[in-house]
């Protein structure tokens, strides 16, 4: 999706330029803020797509700019963050940021990144009624799961809890953020809960965690669902 | 087990029998002339009297020929017919065998109430020399303390000549503590350094001198190299092994001979308790020193951990740069322009210089810590060492006004790499923070036996707040913004070299001049190395 508008905020000036000429090349269309204040004015201003965003700003933190800009709108935040910074990362996620990357990272990682999250503000996934990653097949109307043909049975829960994982493909989901949406607010704590039907999931799906084909783990964050097949 | 010195001369048995004999005599002389006013009955209990009163004084065994020789004078002097042992009435027969009963059992029950009543005031005395000794002993803090209170409370117990705490290093023991006579300090020679050896093995405790301890025998020793024909001379030095569970912690030694106190018939009890403290004490003040290496380990992990965190925030942060450039030059997706390769390799060029000013800031701390940096000092020429490090300066202060005013002074005595290289770390500290073309002076003067060189800026300024923190690692004034660039390690490198090229750093600053002063001692005349 050439074209679109992505905003760096990030108050290492060497990096912002290095991936604003990166970004450019590649056709998108690239503003910068080196602070939380500026990264705020910047997004009234330019409307961006995607907001990469650095969680250690010199004003305001990056969790707090996260939180402010999904109090306004969906676009898609990648967060971008450093080793050490693993607590601030998993809050920004809590906060509704979409991704992140830990430097230092390369430019094919982030455009990958980049890719998948302008499809996912593009395109509304609850609407296709199909999903097909590899071997597993999703029919959301006829709430039919197949892997290679065969059906899977799943409970209740299992179902929902691999719709959701399914409808938000490629996406980081963290802990609290899954437990929320399938179990209810006040199960945000039961991650216990949660590694157990992902295993159950995984065993029924034949998918082996070491080596996952469907359901990945993100250490210490969460899980993230394989990138679907483009939609046919 | 241990000779006695001063044992009381009153107390051996030769008086109890001299004593009875007199006094046998003097009551018999007494009461002779007035015998038939007296009457048996009363003659009788009197000469009991003696006896259960010499049966008191010197034990049953005196007592029973006090028994036996009032009797016998009972019978001669005082029962008919008179001066003959023969008894005329047989019911005088019957009161002479019920005097000698009465005495004996009586004697008897006297000595075991009176021995009783010794170790009762035996355990009295250990108790209460225990209670002292842990009473001194709570006082202490450090091993040195323990051991040498628990020398001299034995000494006191044992009124002994001296009492030492050897430890083990290796092969060789050594003295710990020590109280008492001089001789005490003494190094154990071969035959010590034997039998300690033996208490530690067995964990019993063993003697040199009169008899062992634990098999009540005398040890016979053979040392080899001793000559057949020369008579030893005899020792008497007990060993008390330390320990705690298995753990052997040392070896208590004591010199005889001891005292005459309460102890001096089992002194192996008072010694095991004394060990058996003394050794608890060890092993406290070895569990407080491996806390509070514990804690210190924790602190410095902790610190570690926060370095790393810190250090691998500055490492990464230029490397992310160096990656997108490198990445994006690499994608051949994209037609780069040359001014977009300009700015890429720019980007790595800049970001190469951050990274290896970062690693070497993170080395020289590293060396100063870890004592491995040995500072040259040697007279240096103060003015010498603010051009030079001014002009190693020169890229970083580039727009700002520097002006060197020292006049010519006196040279300083110290390394003069490390003082440059502390100038031009104040120098680009002073550029970092203060405004685009703003001033720097570099200046110079002599304060009693040092000289102090200085670098102001027209800055901004530190906060007050800020200002006894700013030699610490990794902190950057107003550290929330982090605007200016830095690994945080520059003024710590500062003060490590400062430090040790003998001198001293301290700031001033105020709301728009800052100003760092290293002062160094000036160099004595004809002294020209170290």
């Amino acid at each position: 999706m050439s074209g679109a508008r992505i905003l760096i905020v990030d108050d290492e000036a060497q990096l912002r330029r290095a991936l604003a000429r990166s970004l450019t090349g590649h056709g998108y269309a690239v503003r910068e803020a080196e602070d939380g204040a500026d990264a705020l004015r910047e997004f009234e201003a330019f409307k961006p797509d995607v907001v990469l965003l650095d969680l250690v700003l010199p004003d305001i933190s990056g969790v707090d700019v996260c939180r402010e800009l999904r109090e306004k709108s969906q676009t898609p935040i990648i967060v971008l963050s450093v080793i050490g910074d693993e607590k601030a990362k998993v809050q920004a996620l809590d906060q509704g940021a979409d991704d992140y990357l830990t430097k230092p990272f390369s430019m094919d990682e982030l455009l990958a990144r980049i890719r998948v999250a302008l499809r996912r503000g593009s395109s509304d996934r609850a609407q296709q009624p199909v999903i097909h990653a590899g071997e597993l097949t999703i029919d959301f109307e006829r709430r039919l799961v197949t892997v290679a043909g065969e059906e899977v049975r799943l409970t209740p829960t299992e179902y929902s809890l691999l719709k959701y994982l399914a409808l938000n493909a490629g996406r980081v989901l963290t802990h609290p953020m899954i437990l929320r949406a399938v179990w209810g607010a006040e199960y945000v704590d039961d991650t216990h809960v949660l590694r157990t039907y992902v295993n159950q999931l995984r065993s029924k799906l034949r998918d082996d965690p070491a080596s996952s084909r469907f359901i990945r783990t993100d250490p210490g964050v969460g899980y993230r669902f394989a990138e679907p097949d483009p939609i046919s | 087990m241990f000779n006695v010195k001063g044992s009381s001369f009153f107390n051996k048995p030769l008086w109890g029998l001299l004593v009875t004999i007199a006094a046998t005599t003097f009551v018999t002389a007494a009461l002779a002339p007035v015998q038939s006013e007296v009457g048996l009955l009363n003659e009788g209990l009197l000469l009991l009297l003696l006896t259960l009163f010499i049966s008191a004084a010197w034990g049953w065994r005196v007592g029973l020929f006090a028994a036996v020789v009032t009797n016998l004078t009972l019978n001669f002097f005082f029962v008919e017919p008179l001066h003959r042992f023969r008894v005329q009435e047989p019911r005088n027969i019957l009161a002479l065998g019920v005097f000698l009963a009465v005495s004996l059992t009586g004697g008897r029950l006297l000595a075991i109430a009176q021995r009783a009543a010794a170790a009762a005031r035996r355990r009295q005395a250990e108790t209460e020399a225990l209670l002292e000794l842990s009473r001194a002993m709570i006082g202490q803090r450090d091993a040195q303390g323990t051991l040498q209170t628990l020398c001299s409370q034995l000494v006191d117990a044992f009124d002994a000549r001296g009492a030492s705490v050897l430890g083990s290093s290796g092969e060789d023991w050594s003295v710990l503590a020590w109280a008492g006579a001089e001789s005490a300090r003494r190094v154990p020679d071969r035959e010590e350094s034997s039998a300690a050896e033996r208490a530690v093995r067995q964990g019993t405790p063993s003697s040199l001198g009169f008899t062992d301890l634990a098999t009540g025998r005398r040890p016979r020793i053979v040392l080899p190299g001793s000559f057949r024909g020369v008579r030893k001379p005899v020792r008497n030095i007990l060993f008390m092994p330390l320990r705690v569970g298995d753990t052997p912690l040392g070896i208590l030694r004591l010199d005889g001979p001891i005292g005459q106190t309460p102890f001096r018939e089992h002194p192996e009890r008072l010694l095991g308790a004394f060990a058996g403290e003394a050794a608890l004490a060890l092993h406290r003040v070895e569990l407080a020193r491996l806390a509070v290496r514990a804690a210190a380990l924790q602190q410095a992990d902790e610190m570690k951990s926060a370095l790393m965190t810190s250090v691998s925030h500055d490492l990464k942060t230029p490397l992310a740069s160096i990656k997108a450039a490198v990445s994006s030059l690499l994608d051949r997706e994209v037609a780069w322009s040359p001014e977009d390769v300009e700015v890429f390799l720019q980007t790595i060029d800049s970001q190469t210089d951050q990274l290896d000013r970062l690693i070497s800031d993170i080395l020289n701390l590293n060396r100063i810590e870890s004592g491995t940096l040995t500072p040259e000092r040697k007279p240096v020429e103060v003015r010498h060492l603010l051009e030079e490090a001014n002009e190693r300066a020169l890229l970083a202060t580039s727009g700002r006004h520097v002006k060197v005013t020292a006049p010519q002074l006196s040279p300083v005595f110290t390394d003069e790499l490390l003082t440059v290289q502390a100038l031009v770390n104040l120098i680009e500290n002073a550029a970092k923070y203060s405004k685009e073309d703003g001033d720097i002076r570099l200046d110079a003067q002599v304060l009693e036996s040092t000289v102090e060189l200085w670098v102001e800026d027209d800055g901004p300024g530190i906060a007050p707040e800020d200002l006894p923190h700013v030699f610490e690692r990794f902190y950057r004034a107003g550290d929330r913004s982090r605007r200016v660039k830095g690994s945080g390690l520059g003024l710590a490198i500062v003060k490590g070299f400062v430090d040790l090229c003998g001198g001293e750093v301290r700031v001033e600053s105020s709301p728009d001049r800052t100003r760092f002063t290293i002062s160094l001692p000036i160099a004595q005349r004809g002294v020209l190395t170290k």
